[in-house]
This record gives C-alpha cells, structure tokens and sequence, in this order.
C-alpha cells in the first residue's frame, strides 16, 4: 500500500509517540482537553497588542494564565499588574525568553503577539513542544516561513488561531454571505483600501537599548544593527527588516473579507508600485497600490482612498464589484447597490454563516474540540500569501508571475530569492528543509 | 561577416546617441529636420521646421512646444530670433499645464515691460539685471543652467538672473523638474519667432552632481537626486555605495533605497547587461580593503545576495568577506544562503575550517539548509569529530539536508553519545520524514534510527538555538 502523506504524518507522530522520543506533549494531543477542564495560556510579547491578550483571555473562566513573557521587563511587569487586576490571586510568572514556557508540559496554549520577524519561530517552536497558539497578523515575516508554519502546523497536528479579530464581527459573517449568495452576479473586480503610509518618524541616532530590555532577543533572526529608539517600541512596522509597513499592518484584516466571501486561491501575477519614504527614518512605503490578477478576478490594493460611490469615510475598506450590483464594507459597516438601488442589507438573503463566539472564545473552542478554527493555518496562510508577493512586486518594481504548484515566481531569479530572509545565526528557521 | 552586422546592428541606436552627445557634454534637442522629440501643446500649426529653424507664427495656438521628456538639472543653451515686437519664452521645468518658470525673451514694444518682465527675466519672479540689449531681428544666445534650487540665466554670454528658489519668496514652491519648452510667438498675426542649436547638458547624467543632490540637507533636493539615481542605475552604484559609507543618516537613507532600485531593477529578466555592471561594482566594493564594519561594504554584500551570479568568483568574495568580523560577514553569510548553486556550497565548506570555532554552527546550519550532499561529507565530519555547539549544529544540519544519506550519518553519531545529542539526532532524523524527494523506504529508515536513539527526557526546544539563558 502507497502511504498518503497524511497516513505516514499519522503513524510517524503515533510511533514517536510510542518510541517514546520524548514527544510527549504530542501524545497528549491524543486526550483532548474536555469541555469543563482549564486551559492554561501563556502570553508572549506583551506591550500593544499583547496588553489585549493578556485581559481577553484572563476574562475567560476556564482559561488560566501561566506566564507573562517579554524581552523588556517593563511589559512584563505592566502586563502581570493588569493581570492581577482581573485574577487577583494568579500565580502567572515572568519570563523574558519564551522558550521557557515551551519546556513546561502544564502550558497548553502559547499567545503570541511579538513583532512579525519572530511569528514563525514562536509559532513554530511552540507547535514542536506541542502547544496550540494564537498568533498576532500578519502571519508571518516572509513567504518561506508562512510554508514552514503551515508544515509545522500540520505535522504536530496543534490548533493554530490569526488574530484578526474583525473576522469573527457580525458585519464580516454578513459580507460574506450576502457575496456568497450571489446578489452581486459575477464577482469580477475587489478593489481593498487602507488610506495612508506616510509615517514621520524622524531621524534618531543609535543608541544604548534601554536596561529593561533585550535588544538582541528582539532581534531574534533579523540582522544585528544597534538599538534606536525609533525602531523599537512601536514603530518596528514601518521598517522592511521586521515588517511590511501599513500595508502589511492592515492586509489581512481587509483581505480576510474577499478571500472568505470569494473562496480565493493564490493570484497569477502582481505588480505594485508606490513610493518610497526619504524624509524619514522609515523604509516601508509612503504610499503603495498593488494590482493582482485572480483566474476569476482582478485585486486591487490602494493607500488612498478609492473615487467609488460607498467609500466615503470607510477606512480600510473593501469594493466587490459584480455584474449586477456592488458592495463596499468596513470593519463595522456596509452598502450595497444592487440596480441603482442602494440599501444596507438584502432580507431575501438567508442567514447560511453560523455567528463567531468571538475570536479568542472560538479559538478556546478549538483547542477543546480539535476542530478548524475560523482564521486557522491553511486559510491565514492561503490569504497572507499575496501580501508577500505585492511586497517582493513592490520592491523590484515589476510585475511578477507566480507558479503555485511550485510556489515560486515564474522566470524570477531575484524574486524567488526574496521568498526567505535567512536567519541571522544560531537562530534558524526549523522546517524550513521541507520548503 | 553577417554576424558583425547584426552586432553593428545592435549596438547602432546606442552608439549613435554615443556619438551625439558633444565632448562638452551637450546634446542636441532639435535635429533641424523635423520635430521629433517635441510637443505642442496647442494647435500643430503653431510650429514648424522652416529653413533648419524651429519656427513659430503669432495668431496660430500653438500655445507652447515641449520636450517628450522631463528633466529637473541641466544646462540649456539656445539662439533665438525675434520679429519686430515679438514676444515669447523658454520655459523650464513646467507640467503639462504650463505651470512652473519661463525666461522671458522680448523684443521691445510699448508699453514698456518692468525688468522683471524683460528678456533675461525669470517672468515675474526674478528681475534681469543688467538688462540685455532686446533689439529684434537679430540671433541672440541664451543659456539655463538648473541645479538644484539655483537657476542661472545667461543671455548673450552676460549673466542676467541668478536665484535660489529659497531666497525668493514666489519660487519657494516651485517644481524641481518637468518639461522644457518654448512659447509661441505670442504677439498677433505677423510676428514670428525662431529658435536654433537648441542642446541640452543634463546635469543628473552626472553620478558627481546626483551625489551632491542626496547629500543636500533639503528633502526635496534629495527626492529629485533619488529620481535622478534610480533613473542613472548601474553608472550610479560606485557613488551609492561611497555615501552609504560616509554620509549623514538621511543621505545614507535615500542612497540605500536609491541602491535597492538600482539593483532591483537591474535584476529584471533581460536586464543582464545593466546586471553585470551592478555586479562588478559590488563585488569590487566589497573586496576593497576597508573598516569593517563599513555600511556600504555590508551593504554591498547584502545586495550580492538579491543579483550575485552563483560562480567561483562570486563566491570567492564572499567568503573572503564571510572571514571578516561584524555586519560585513554577517551579510556576506546572509548573501551565500540566498544564492543557489555548488560553488557556494563548497565556499561554505572551505570557510568552515577558517572561521573561529563560535562562527562554525551559523555556517553548518547555513551549509544544511542548502540541501546540497556535496556538504555531506564536511557535516558529517563535524558532526562525529567535534563537541558543544558545533556538533550540535552539524547534527542538525544534517537533518536540515534532506538526504536519505544522512540517516547512517545520524545513527552512528548519536548511538552512544549524551542525551543532548542524541536528541539533537533524533529531532534531525524526524526532520528528515518532511524532506521532499524521500521515498516511504528512507522514510522509514528516519523513523526506525530516531527509535533507536530514543530518548527519555523532556524534550527541550531547538538545542542549536542560542542557549537558554541562566536563571
């Protein structure tokens, strides 16, 4: 018999299992947490967004918090008093390298919300220590290490949540269906929006990093280069060495809509252009238009606001444009043109999407049941992937044709090099061999 | 024979515009014969080619003529001829729409003009002074020099204007490129005017002067150098990577992103001529002896990454760059992984036994991740003879090379060695299972070594990580 790839993950896992190769947490992937048991979290990267984590997840009664983590202590400390403001008598601990939270087998369930350049190495050493997550967007740094996370995903079999969090909104369940039901026609053109870019950080010389914080360990796999405090804290997204700029900020959020609504594969080409920042210490673009080219459908990426009837003041948003009518959404809003008609919602429409219990709770779900969250690896994966190809079609310069039977740039040497970053030693991107 | 003419054939456009391009720098803008090159804007019997001239009839909308293309530095020079009270301009620097500079050229008619509306005045914004002679009907000579913010107006060889868009208020907003042009004889029906030996220098063909432009402290000025770099390419890279090395943060800034297009662009399919000069530049920089730790040649070796050639010589600069210290090896690492091909696998080899010892495991788990078996033996050398780290490393690149032929390899190293170990070579060996190309057979070959070295500690995560610090 002809082993299927799932088969042999199957009885590999199965028969580490047995060997007793020390994979226990993979075993006990097996005993499903039941409904009533605790499930124990921890945070890491806990200034921002990460603050948000630590209170959503604490709200929950069943969900204990283990550990607060961060490579600056003054996070930390913040995070473990707010905590402590919600669960007066946690027994959360501080770390500052996560990596310590992989090796204690009572943690189920690792949070991250840490800068893009260390999305696949959280993610993906927390699923090899067996631990569900629930990662910040964008998914992750690069091209190769979205492939490695979904390797990585699959292989240790873990529930894996993106935290775009409008997804789970009553308005994103009713774009989608109202799309889905056809009302518009044929879905030809989606036209997706974020206004601005332009970010005036100003020029700072470098500098010690601060006493609380481990400025090596924040840069993790990117290039060494002296601290500045107009990187780190905050303004690291604007900066190409650990993200993508606003664009990348806002893609998935406003994506998410299209791909979920339209069921999306990968686009056949992409082209971008913009303009480079100069007065400022940031390197992402001040501005940035993508066009993407779907088998059943052109994409659109614009930083400033699109001259279409609905776009007004919503802001990111989104334009499917159909052959019997339009609709443009937001995060909270919608409207809908339907033979001139404009109105908000179409009653004939059956409500077919069951609603989110919300983002964090339908992942906490998840990890109970074993079931698919709703922005789970494959479709966080399938969706993050163009944002990767614009960014590359971006800083080249020219349009870019992709083959995604063999996920790589048709004709483009320097393209396809731009797939991966390689890791700034000893760190290295695990999986990647399978890439 | 047929094979030179198609190479003369080839290289015919550019040697042509090689050879129209005087000693002095300047190039012809009007060829004398037609109007190539040109367009009105407004009705096309507004000009004509009259006897070599470029010639304009009052009370015909031509409105104005301009140059296909844009231009933001340079110096124009021209002769002109008015009619009797004739009226017309050199325009620089203009949008479609007409706005941005004219230098007036005027015949004298009443009223009288102020200077500021005079021949030799940049209209309404700079007076002439000395105000030249403006007696018609005779060729005059006018020269523009446009640097930057500085507009310099000649006029029969005597300097009339002389402004910097800073010291006056009206031009403080003006553009900093655009189109050149002339206006049309803009007096009524029977006045003409004619212009000839119209020829450009274009100043941001000049990597010297771009350079001063992304040095200048004002944003604007270094916008229109970034423009003008990107535009220039691969002439452009040697001075790029000199002020990625010694200039200001905002100059090192706009040079690095100048850089990045030069190189992306000179990266695109059938850009292979504009792809070896960038190359040679960047290699050559990053063989010169220097600081270390010097921006640009880490620079340098970064961009060798996205456009190097997988070849000996590539290869060679890169590890002789990968034995240095600090951001310059680290980059020349960074560029290695990024090219594929066998001669970087064997620089990766050779550099091996040269580094330092805390160097090894960042070039083994680079050699693993290149999935090339040629890195076989020289892994698993290193992982059966060495200690610490650098076996742990090996080990793990071994996993990393996705060969069923380093199962032995895995097998008999972590038989019998400590825990540490032998977990590193189970995890390599499980690695193995995800390799693509492996057949079920050496799959299971994985499987059964890693039960072998079976472990009973709690695994601990990726030990070829940094180590864990104290607690």
């Amino acid at each position: 018999m002809r082993l299927t790839r799932r088969h042999f993950l199957t009885a590999a896992a199965a028969g580490l299992a047995e060997a007793g190769l020390g994979f226990r947490d993979l075993a006990r992937a097996a005993e499903k947490i039941s409904a009533n048991e605790k499930i124990v979290v921890a945070h890491v990267g806990v200034g921002g967004m990460g603050a948000g984590h630590v209170s959503w997840f604490a709200d929950f009664p069943e969900v204990e918090t283990a550990a607060v983590c961060d490579v600056d202590s003054t996070h930390a400390d913040k995070a473990l008093a707010q905590l402590k403001e919600i669960r007066p008598d946690t027994k959360a601990v501080i770390e500052s390298d996560f990596r310590r939270l992989l090796e204690r087998p009572d943690i189920d369930v690792i949070t991250y919300a840490t800068p893009d350049h260390w999305h696949a190495l959280n993610a993906i050493l927390a699923f090899q220590a067996g631990k569900h997550v629930y990662g910040e967007k964008p998914l992750s740094y690069d091209m190769i290490e979205g492939q490695a996370m979904l390797k990585a995903c699959r292989r240790y079999d873990r529930v894996f949540q993106l935290g775009t969090q409008i997804h789970a909104g009553d308005n994103y369940h009713r774009v989608a269906e109202l799309v889905k039901s056809g009302i518009l026609g044929t879905v030809h053109t989606v036209r997706l929006w974020r206004v601005g870019g332009d970010m005036a950080v100003q020029f700072a010389p470098d500098s010690d990093p601060p006493p609380t914080l481990d400025w090596d360990m924040w840069l993790g796999p990117a290039p060494k280069r002296p601290y500045n405090r107009c990187i780190c804290p905050f303004t690291f997204r604007y900066y190409w060495d650990y993200s993508g700029g606003v664009f990348a900020d806002f893609w998935c959020h406003i994506a998410d809509l299209a791909f979920w609504a339209l069921d999306l594969g990968a686009p056949r080409t992409v082209s971008a252009s913009g303009s480079d920042p100069l007065d400022h210490m940031v390197t992402t673009p001040s501005f940035m238009d993508a066009e993407f080219e779907f088998p059943s459908l052109k994409m659109y990426w614009h930083s400033r606001r699109p001259d279409i009837r609905g776009a007004d003041d919503r802001d990111p948003g989104i334009q499917f444009v159909g052959t019997r009518g339009e609709l443009v959404a937001s995060y909270d809003s919608r409207v809908i043109y339907i033979d001139g008609r404009e109105c908000a919602d179409i009653p004939e429409v059956p409500v077919t999407l069951p609603r989110s219990p919300g983002h964090q709770r339908n992942f906490l779900d998840c990890v109970k049941s074993g079931a698919e969250p709703e922005s789970n690896m494959a479709y966080a994966s399938r969706m993050t992937l163009p944002m990767h190809m614009a960014t590359i079609a971006y800083r080249l310069g020219r349009k870019l044709t992709w083959d995604a039977q063999r996920g790589e740039f048709v004709g483009d040497e320097t393209a396809n090099r731009m797939r991966h970053r390689p890791y700034r030693a000893p760190w290295h991107l695990p999986g990647q061999e399978a890439c | 024979m047929r094979r030179w003419l198609i190479v003369a054939l080839i290289l015919w456009p550019l040697t042509s515009a090689v050879a129209s391009a005087q000693p002095n720098g300047f190039v012809p803008l009007f060829n004398g014969r037609n109007l190539d090159g040109w367009v009105v804007a407004g009705s096309p019997e507004g000009f004509a080619v009259v006897n070599g001239r470029m010639h304009s009839d009052g009370g015909k909308g031509g409105q104005w003529i301009h140059t296909a293309s844009q231009y933001a530095n340079f110096v124009l020079r021209l002769e002109w001829m008015l009619s009797r009270v004739g009226n017309s301009g050199i325009f620089i620097r203009n949008d479609p729409t007409g706005a941005g500079f004219e230098v007036q050229l005027l015949a004298p008619w009443t009223p009288h003009r102020d200077d500021l509306h005079c021949t030799g005045s940049i209209y309404g914004h700079v007076p002439a002074n000395p105000r030249p002679d403006e007696t018609p009907l005779r060729w005059r000579r006018a020269e523009i020099t446009a640097a930057y913010k500085r507009v310099t107006v000649k006029i029969d060889g005597v300097v009339c204007a002389d402004a910097d868009y800073d010291q006056v208020p009206t031009m403080k907003d003006m553009p900093l490129a655009g189109y050149i042009g002339m206006q049309d004889s803009h007096t009524g029906a029977g006045e003409w005017v004619e212009f000839r030996t119209i020829e450009i220098k274009d100043l941001d063909q000049d990597p010297g002067f771009v350079a001063q432009g992304l040095a200048s402290t004002d944003p604007a000025v270094r916008r229109v150098a970034y423009d003008a770099a990107v535009r220039l390419g691969p002439p452009m890279a040697a001075t790029l990577l000199n002020l990625i090395g010694r200039g200001d943060a905002p100059t090192r800034h706009a040079a690095q992103a100048a850089l990045e297009r030069v190189v992306a662009n000179a990266s695109a399919p059938g850009a292979s001529q504009e792809a070896s000069a960038v190359r040679r530049d960047l290699l050559d920089r990053l063989c010169a002896s220097g600081d270390n730790g010097a921006p640009d040649r880490a620079c340098a070796a970064q961009m060798i990454g996205l456009i190097g050639q997988a070849d000996a010589r590539t290869a060679g600069v890169l590890m002789n760059a990968l034995l240095e210290d600090g951001a310059v090896s680290a980059a020349a690492l960074e560029a290695m992984q990024r090219i594929p091909g066998h001669a970087m696998t064997v620089a990766l080899i050779e550099a091996l036994s040269q580094v330092r010892v805390s160097h090894q495991p960042a070039l083994l788990l680079a050699l693993g991740a290149r999935r090339d078996d040629r890195a076989l033996a020289a892994l698993g050398d290193m992982a059966r003879t060495r200690g610490g780290q650098v076996r742990l490393a090996a080990v793990r690149a071994l996993g990393l090379l996705g060969s069923a032929k380093a199962t032995p390899i895995l097998r008999e190293v972590g038989a019998g060695a400590p825990q540490r170990v032998k977990k590193e070579a189970a995890d390599a060996l499980i690695s193995l299972l995800d390799a693509p190309g492996l057949n079920d057979a050496a799959r299971s070959a994985a499987l059964d070594a890693a039960r072998e070295l079976a472990v009973t500690q709690a695994p601990k995560a990726a030990a070829t990580m940094p180590p864990l610090p104290a607690r």
